[in-house]
C-alpha cells in the first residue's frame, strides 16, 4: 500500500509541475495532434474527480460511524484516487482548450477554477493529518468543483441550458411585425447553431449570438451572402452529406428540419434582408408561406394544455349509450368528443346529461337531430367546446348567441339549417373561431361577402358545386321487372329514380327521341319477344344514353332437355337445365352459371317434348356478344326435328350476322321459323367461329359461343 | 356434470387459477426487468388499455376506403410519364425489369413493348398536381388530396394482393383493416355496424371480391364487415315481417332476453350476452339504417354533384353517397370495392369507362364532406391493390394496347383526416416501373392510416395461436412526409 502510495503521490506531484509550466507558457503551447484524443478524453474522466469528491465529503460526514482505522484506510485510498483524476483531468481539460473555438472569458474562468481545485486536492494529501485544515480544504475543493463543473457544462451546452425549458414557455410569439430575421430566422440558429458558435465558445472562429458577430463571420468568411444561396456557406454546409467532415450541424447534434432549411434558404434568396417584416411580404411569396406554416407548426405545439380536470371514468361510462357515445380523446387527456345520433330516437335528456362533463366536451356533434332553438343555451354552458356541429338540426339561429360563452369555439357548422342573416353578429362575436359551415342556408351571398371583410381569418364554407361545365347527362330508366324473360300478360315497369323524367321508348328497335316516341305512363304489354329501347330526359340535363333489354315469353315447356356434346370445362353452366331456367345471363359476366360456352366443338342441345309434342313455330336461340373476350355469334345455327331421336333431320339454318369490328357487349337473339312442325325431338346445333377475323386481336384464334336459353314458341 | 358447469360459471378452475398465477407473477417479474417502464401507469404502453380509446389523439376519426379493384393503371391516372410515348413500341431495358417475376400472362412475351398514355396529362391546382384527362372531376380537388405515387406490394396477382392490402397478410386468415379498425376503436354509433362493406361493378374488365376481405378473422365476430346489398333494402331482413309490427317485435326480445339470462345464469357462457347484445343491436338498426339509408331526400344539387347515377342503387356513386350518410352517421369504416380495372388488353377502350363511373362521385365525396365540415376528421383512400406495367400485355396497336399486373409501384391518393392535401408523395423513375423516392409499402400505408385513427400499429395486437397479431405484422412504418 505504501508503495503505491507514494507512486500515485509522486505522479500527482510530477502532473501538477507540469500543468504549472503548461499554464505559465500557455501562450507558447502547441498541442500536437496525436495528442488531442487525450485533450478530448477530458469531457469523459473529469467525472471520476466530481464523484470521488462527493464521496470523500460523504466519508468526511460519517467519519464518527466507522472504526478510525477503516476511516483512515478509505479516507487515504479515496483521497490519492481523487487528486489523481483531478489533476488528470486537468492536464487533459488543457489540451483540449488548445484547440481552437475555446478562446472565451468562459473559458478562463473553468480554467483557473479547475486547475486551482487540483493544488487544493494535492494540498489535501499534504496536511492530512492536520485536521482543522483538512476540513476547510475539503470543502473549498468541493464546491469549486461545482462550480468549475457548472461553467464547463456551460461550455457544452450553452450557459442557460439549465433554464431554457423554463425560458421557452415564456417565449415571445412569432409575430407578423416582427422582422422575419429576429422572429423566424433568429431562433433557428439560436436552438440549431449557438450551443457551438456562441459569445463564450467560437468553433471556426464564428459567433452566431448577434446580427454583429453574424456579419463578421467566422474564419471561413461570412455565414451567407445576400442573394446568392449557393454562395452561402451555411446552405452548402447544410446541404452536404452527413457523412462530410463540413456537414453543420455536426453529426449527432440536432439538425436543421427541411421547413427550418427552406426558410433559411428562402431568405438569403431574397436579399437576406434583415428588416423586412412578415406583413410587407407578398401573400404569395414562398417565404411568407414558409413563415407562417412555422407559425403554424408554432402555435399547435403550445396547444391545448387543457386546464380542466379528467372527467370520473363511471360518468363518462354510464353517459355511453347506444345512442350517444361519449369518449376521451386519448388516455392522457381530458378533453371529450361527444357524438348524438337518431333523429327517431332522440330525447332531450342525450343532451342535457351531458352537464356532469359540462367542462369536458371539447367536441359536440348533433347533425340530424331534431333539436331547436332551446337546446341552444344549454349548449352555451359547455365554455370549452371547440368544435360545434348542428348540422341539419332544426335550428333558427335566434338563440345562437348563448354561444358567446364559449370563447374556444374554433368550428361551427350550421349546413342545411335555416339559420340567416340573423347569425353573423354571434359569429363576430366569438374570438377564436377559424372555420364555419354555412352551405346550404339562408344566409344570402351579400351577408357572407360582408362577414368576409369584416372576419378576414374566418373561413366561411358555402359549399362546393363540381363541374360548372353544362349540363350534366342523365342516367338511363331502369327495368323494374327482375327477369328478362316474362310469362304471357306480364307488364314491364320501367322507373327512373330522380324526379320529373319524361321516359320515352320504342319497341320496334329504332333509337327513342323526346318528339316521336312514345312516353312511359303506365306498365307495358309484350306480346312475342322483342327489344324495348329506352331513354329518359328531364329539363337541366342532357338526355340519357339510350338503353336496351331484350324480352323473351316463356316459350314451350318440354319435358326433357340433353347436351349432345359436353360444354367446354370452365363454362359448364348448371349442365342442360341452363336452358330452360329461364335465367339470362349478363354478357359482361359470361363465366356465371347461366352461360353455357363451347369452343371449337358445336353446341348441341336435344330437346324432348315427349309422346304428345305441341306445334312448333319458331325456335329462339339467346347467345352472348362479348368479342373482348373472344365471345362472338355462331357461324351458323341448326334446327333439327323427328320423332325417333336416331334419325332427325335438319328443318332449318340460318347463319347469324357476324360483327365487322369490336363492338359492345351484349346479348342477342336467333330466330328460327319451323312453320308448326310437330316434331317430339328437336336438335338444335350452334357453331362458333374457328378462325377470329384479321381486325380482332385474337385474329386467328379459335372463338367461343356462349348459350344461357332456348325457347319454342 | 354439475362441477363442469360450476367451473364454466366461474369461467375458470382451480388448476387454470395457478397456472395463470405462476405464469403471471413470473412474466409480471421478467417484465418488470425487460421493460422497467411496464409497471409506471402513466408511460403510455397501451396494452393494459381498455380497448375503443385512442392511444392518442386522433386526426381522423372515420374512414371511407374507395377501393378501386382490378388494379387501376398509375400511368392513365396520376404517375405520368411522358419518356414512354417517345419510346413508344421500344423494348423494355433489361436493367430497368431487373429480376421482376412476371405474370404466367406475360412470362412468355418475348419482348415487352413500351407504351405510353393513350390519355393527356395537365397539372392542376396551386399544387400542379399531375392527373389525366380521363379524370376531370379529381383534376378540380387536387388542392385537398396527397397523391402517393410510390406505393408498392408484394403479390402479383389479384387475390393475394387484395388480401394483403386489407389484411395484411397474402394469406386469408385475418381480420381486414376495417375489422381491426373497430376491435381498437370500437363504434361511434351504436346502432350502425362499425364495419360496412358497399360493392358495384364497372364496365371494364372485372376480378371478384369475396367475403373473406372484410371478414373479422380470429376477432371477435361483431367486428366482421356487413356487405350492404345493391338494392333499396341495403341491409336484408331488417324489416319486420308481414304481420309483426315495432311493438310485437320488442315483446319477443324481451321474453328472449328473459329465457337467455336463464341460460347464462345455467351455463355461465359469455357468448349468451353477446347473442343478447346482438339482438339488441339489430333492433336499433331496424330505425337507424333506414334513416341512414334513406337517400331519396337528397337535394337536388347534391343529386347533380354525385351525378344522376346515385339515384341507383348498386352503382359507384349511390354507394359513394352512401358512403357519406354513413360515415356521417359515425359508421368507423366504410369500404368501398369498384370492380372493373383489370384492363389486359382493350386499355383504351374500358379505362374511360371505369373512370366515368368513379371520377365524379369520388370527386363529389370530398367536396360533399368539406362542406358539412368532416373532411377534417374522415380519412378517404382512393386506389387498388398494385399497379400496372408500362409494357404492353398482347398485341401493340396504335390505338390499343392492355397491360400486365405491376407490383414495383403504383399511385394511389388520399384525403382528409390529418393528410397534406395538395401534395404528391414520392418519385417512379422515367419508365414508372421502379421508385427512385420515399418508397410506400403497404404495410407503411397500414401503418398510416392507423396512425391518423390515433393508434400505433406496433400495438393493436391481438393474441391468438400463441402469439400477437398486428395489421402490420413486424413490419410498416408510418409514413410522416404525407402527414398534415
Amino acid at each position: 500500500m505504501d508503495r503505491i502510495e507514494k507512486i500515485v503521490s509522486n505522479l500527482v506531484f510530477f502532473m501538477l509541475c507540469l500543468l504549472a509550466m503548461l499554464l505559465a507558457f500557455e501562450s507558447y503551447v502547441q498541442v500536437p495532434y496525436w495528442l488531442q484524443p487525450v485533450g478530448r478524453m477530458h469531457p469523459l474522466v473529469l467525472h471520476f474527480p466530481i464523484g470521488f469528491v462527493v464521496l470523500l465529503v460523504l466519508v468526511n460526514l460519517f467519519k464518527n460511524q466507522l472504526d478510525e482505522q477503516s476511516y483512515q484506510k478509505v479516507n487515504k485510498f479515496l483521497l490519492l484516487l481523487t487528486a489523481f483524476t483531478t489533476t488528470l483531468a486537468a492536464v487533459m481539460g488543457f489540451f483540449l482548450s488548445r484547440e481552437e473555438g475555446y478562446s472565451s472569458s468562459l473559458m478562463a474562468v473553468h480554467k483557473w477554477i479547475g486547475a486551482a481545485v487540483s493544488y487544493i486536492m494535492y494540498a489535501l494529501i499534504l496536511c492530512y493529518q492536520n485536521r482543522k485544515v483538512y476540513q476547510v480544504l475539503l470543502y473549498t475543493s468541493f464546491f469549486s468543483i461545482v462550480v468549475a463543473g457548472h461553467f464547463g457544462a456551460g461550455l457544452t451546452h450553452g450557459m442557460n441550458f439549465l433554464v431554457e425549458p423554463v425560458l421557452q414557455a415564456h417565449k415571445p410569439e412569432m409575430d407578423e411585425n416582427a422582422p422575419v430575421f429576429t422572429a423566424f430566422i433568429q431562433p433557428i440558429l439560436e436552438s440549431k447553431c449557438q450551443s457551438c458558435h456562441n459569445a463564450d465558445k467560437h468553433k471556426g472562429k464564428l459567433d452566431m449570438s448577434t446580427l454583429k458577430k453574424l456579419h463578421a463571420g467566422g474564419e471561413n468568411g461570412p455565414v451567407w451572402v445576400a442573394g446568392d444561396t449557393e454562395g452561402s456557406e451555411i446552405v452548402r454546409r447544410a446541404l452536404l452529406p452527413m457523412e462530410n467532415e463540413e456537414h453543420m450541424p455536426p453529426e449527432g447534434k440536432p439538425q436543421l428540419t427541411d421547413l427550418e432549411f427552406e426558410l433559411i434558404r428562402k431568405w438569403i434568396e431574397k436579399g437576406a434582408d434583415e428588416v423586412v417584416t412578415l406583413a410587407q411580404l407578398s401573400k404569395s411569396d414562398t417565404l411568407y408561406t414558409l413563415a407562417t406554416r412555422t407559425m403554424a407548426k408554432d402555435k399547435s405545439k403550445q396547444k391545448p394544455q387543457y386546464e380542466f380536470d379528467f372527467a370520473e371514468q363511471e360518468v363518462v361510462e354510464a353517459l355511453n349509450s347506444p345512442f350517444r357515445s361519449v369518449v376521451q380523446k386519448s388516455p392522457k387527456s381530458p378533453a371529450i368528443d361527444v357524438s348524438v345520433f337518431g333523429r327517431k330516437t332522440f330525447q332531450m335528456e342525450f343532451l342535457t346529461e351531458l352537464k356532469q362533463i359540462k367542462d369536458q366536451v371539447v367536441s359536440l356533434n348533433l347533425a340530424y337531430l331534431p333539436i331547436n332553438d332551446d337546446a341552444i343555451s344549454f349548449i352555451g354552458q359547455l365554455t370549452n367546446l371547440e368544435k360545434l356541429n348542428l348540422n341539419f338540426t332544426d335550428i333558427t339561429g335566434n338563440t345562437l348567441a348563448s354561444l358567446a360563452s364559449c370563447s374556444n369555439l374554433t368550428s361551427l357548422s350550421l349546413s342545411g339549417t335555416q339559420v340567416g342573416a340573423n347569425i353573423l353578429p354571434v359569429i363576430a362575436g366569438l374570438p377564436a373561431l377559424r372555420e364555419v359551415f354555412i352551405w346550404n342556408t339562408e344566409i344570402e351571398e351579400k351577408d357572407i361577402n360582408e362577414l368576409r371583410e369584416k372576419m378576414p381569418d374566418v373561413k366561411l364554407v358555402e359549399g362546393y358545386q363540381l363541374g360548372s361545365e353544362g349540363p350534366l347527362q342523365l342516367n338511363p330508366p331502369d327495368l323494374l321487372n327482375k327477369k328478362e324473360v316474362i310469362a304471357k300478360g306480364e307488364k314491364i315497369e320501367l322507373i327512373h329514380r330522380l324526379k320529373n323524367v319524361d321516359i320515352r321508348y320504342t319497341t320496334d328497335g329504332s333509337e327513342p327521341d323526346s318528339l316521336s316516341s312514345s312516353t312511359y305512363t303506365g306498365p307495358i304489354q309484350f306480346d312475342s319477344f322483342g327489344t324495348l329501347k329506352v331513354k329518359s330526359y328531364k329539363e337541366g340535363w342532357l338526355s340519357s344514353e339510350p338503353r336496351s333489354y331484350t324480352f323473351f315469353m316463356k316459350g314451350l315447356e318440354a319435358e326433357n332437355v340433353e347436351l349432345l356434346v359436353p360444354p367446354n370445362k370452365k363454362y359448364k353452366g348448371k349442365g342442360a337445365i341452363t336452358l330452360t331456367d329461364l335465367k339470362k345471363g349478363s354478357a359482361n359476366d359470361i363465366s356465371s352459371p347461366n352461360w353455357v360456352g363451347y369452343k371449337s366443338t358445336p353446341f348441341t342441345a336435344l330437346v324432348d317434348f315427349g309422346d304428345n309434342p305441341p306445334n312448333v313455330n319458331e325456335v329462339v336461340l339467346s347467345y352472348a356478344l362479348n368479342m373482348n373476350q373472344y365471345v362472338m355469334a355462331p357461324t351458323s345455327v341448326e334446327v333439327w326435328g323427328g320423332n325417333d331421336k336416331d334419325k332427325l333431320a335438319m328443318i332449318k339454318k340460318t347463319t347469324p350476322a357476324q360483327a365487322t369490328k369490336m363492338g359492345p357487349n351484349d346479348v342477342m337473339a336467333e330466330k328460327l321459323s319451323v312453320d308448326g312442325s310437330g316434331f317430339r325431338y328437336y336438335k338444335v346445333v350452334a357453331r362458333p367461329i374457328l378462325k377470329l377475323p384479321d381486325w380482332h386481336r385474337g385474329k386467328g384464334d379459335k372463338g367461343w359461343v356462349f348459350v344461357d336459353e332456348l325457347f319454342f314458341y | 356434470m354439475k362441477k363442469e358447469f360450476l367451473e364454466h360459471q366461474l369461467n375458470i378452475n382451480r388448476r387454470h387459477f395457478l397456472g395463470k398465477m405462476a405464469l403471471g407473477v413470473g412474466s409480471a417479474a421478467l417484465g418488470s426487468l425487460l421493460a422497467p417502464d411496464i409497471f409506471s401507469g402513466s408511460s403510455g404502453s397501451s396494452d393494459d388499455l381498455p380497448l375503443g380509446f385512442s392511444h392518442f389523439a386522433p386526426k381522423a376519426k372515420r374512414v371511407i376506403m374507395l377501393f378501386q379493384n382490378g388494379a387501376p393503371s398509375q400511368l392513365e391516372s396520376f404517375d405520368y410519364k411522358p419518356t414512354l410515348n417517345k419510346m413508344f413500341g421500344e423494348d423494355l431495358p433489361a436493367s430497368v425489369r431487373g429480376d421482376q417475376r412476371l405474370t404466367g400472362m406475360t412470362a412468355n412475351q418475348d419482348k415487352f413493348p413500351l407504351v405510353g398514355s393513350k390519355f393527356g396529362f395537365k397539372q392542376y391546382g396551386q399544387s400542379g398536381t399531375w392527373v389525366s384527362d380521363l379524370f376531370p372531376n379529381i383534376a378540380k380537388i387536387t388542392d385537398d388530396i396527397c397523391v402517393v405515387k410510390t406505393m408498392h406490394t408484394e403479390a402479383i396477382n389479384h387475390d393475394p394482393a387484395l388480401t394483403f392490402i386489407q389484411t395484411g397478410s397474402q394469406q386469408g386468415n385475418r381480420p381486414s383493416m376495417g375489422a381491426w379498425m373497430s376491435y381498437g376503436l370500437g363504434s361511434e354509433n351504436n346502432n350502425l355496424p362499425a364495419f360496412c362493406v358497399l360493392l358495384s361493378k364497372g364496365r371494364g374488365n372485372g376480378q371478384g371480391v369475396y367475403s373473406k376481405l372484410w371478414t373479422n378473422g380470429f376477432l371477435d365476430s361483431i367486428h366482421q364487415g356487413v356487405q350492404f346489398s345493391a338494392s333499396e333494402d341495403p341491409i336484408l331482413y331488417l324489416n319486420n315481417p308481414d304481420g309483426i309490427d315495432m311493438q310485437n317485435r320488442r315483446k319477443m326480445l324481451d321474453h328472449l332476453t328473459e329465457l337467455n339470462s336463464e341460460g347464462f345464469k345455467e351455463f355461465g357462457d359469455p357468448e349468451i350476452h353477446a347473442k343478447i347484445k346482438q339482438y339488441e343491436m339489430a333492433y336499433r338498426m331496424q330505425t337507424a339504417v333506414p334513416e341512414v339509408t334513406d337517400i331519396t331526400k337528397e337535394p337536388d344539387h347534391i343529386i347533380k354533384m354525385y351525378g344522376a347515377d346515385c339515384m341507383v342503387p348498386g352503382t359507384y356513386a349511390s354507394n359513394c353517397l352512401l358512403a357519406r350518410k354513413l360515415s356521417e352517421a359515425g359508421v368507423r369504416f366504410v369500404q368501398l370495392y369498384h370492380q372493373g380495372w383489370d384492363q389486359h388488353g382493350n386499355l383504351v377502350g374500358e379505362m374511360p369507362l371505369q373512370a366515368q363511373d368513379v371520377d365524379r362521385a369520388s370527386a363529389a365525396l370530398i367536396s360533399d364532406l368539406k362542406q358539412r365540415g368532416l373532411l377534417d376528421e374522415t380519412l378517404v383512400i382512393w386506389g387498388g391493390e398494385f399497379g400496372r406495367t408500362n409494357y404492353c400485355q398482347g398485341k401493340l396497336t396504335e390505338d390499343n394496347y392492355g397491360r400486365d399486373h405491376h407490383p414495383r409501384c403504383y399511385s394511389i391518393w388520399m384525403a382528409g383526416g390529418g393528410v397534406k392535401g395538395g401534395t404528391s408523395y414520392g418519385e417512379t423513375d422515367e419508365f414508372g416501373y421502379n421508385i427512385v423516392k420515399d418508397p410506400v409499402h403497404v404495410h407503411d400505408l397500414q401503418a398510416t392510416i392507423l396512425h391518423l385513427m390515433g393508434m400505433d400499429h406496433e400495438k393493436l395486437t391481438y393474441k391468438y395461436l400463441g402469439r400477437r397479431f398486428r395489421l402490420t405484422d413486424v413490419h410498416g412504418h408510418v409514413v410522416k412526409g404525407i402527414l398534415a
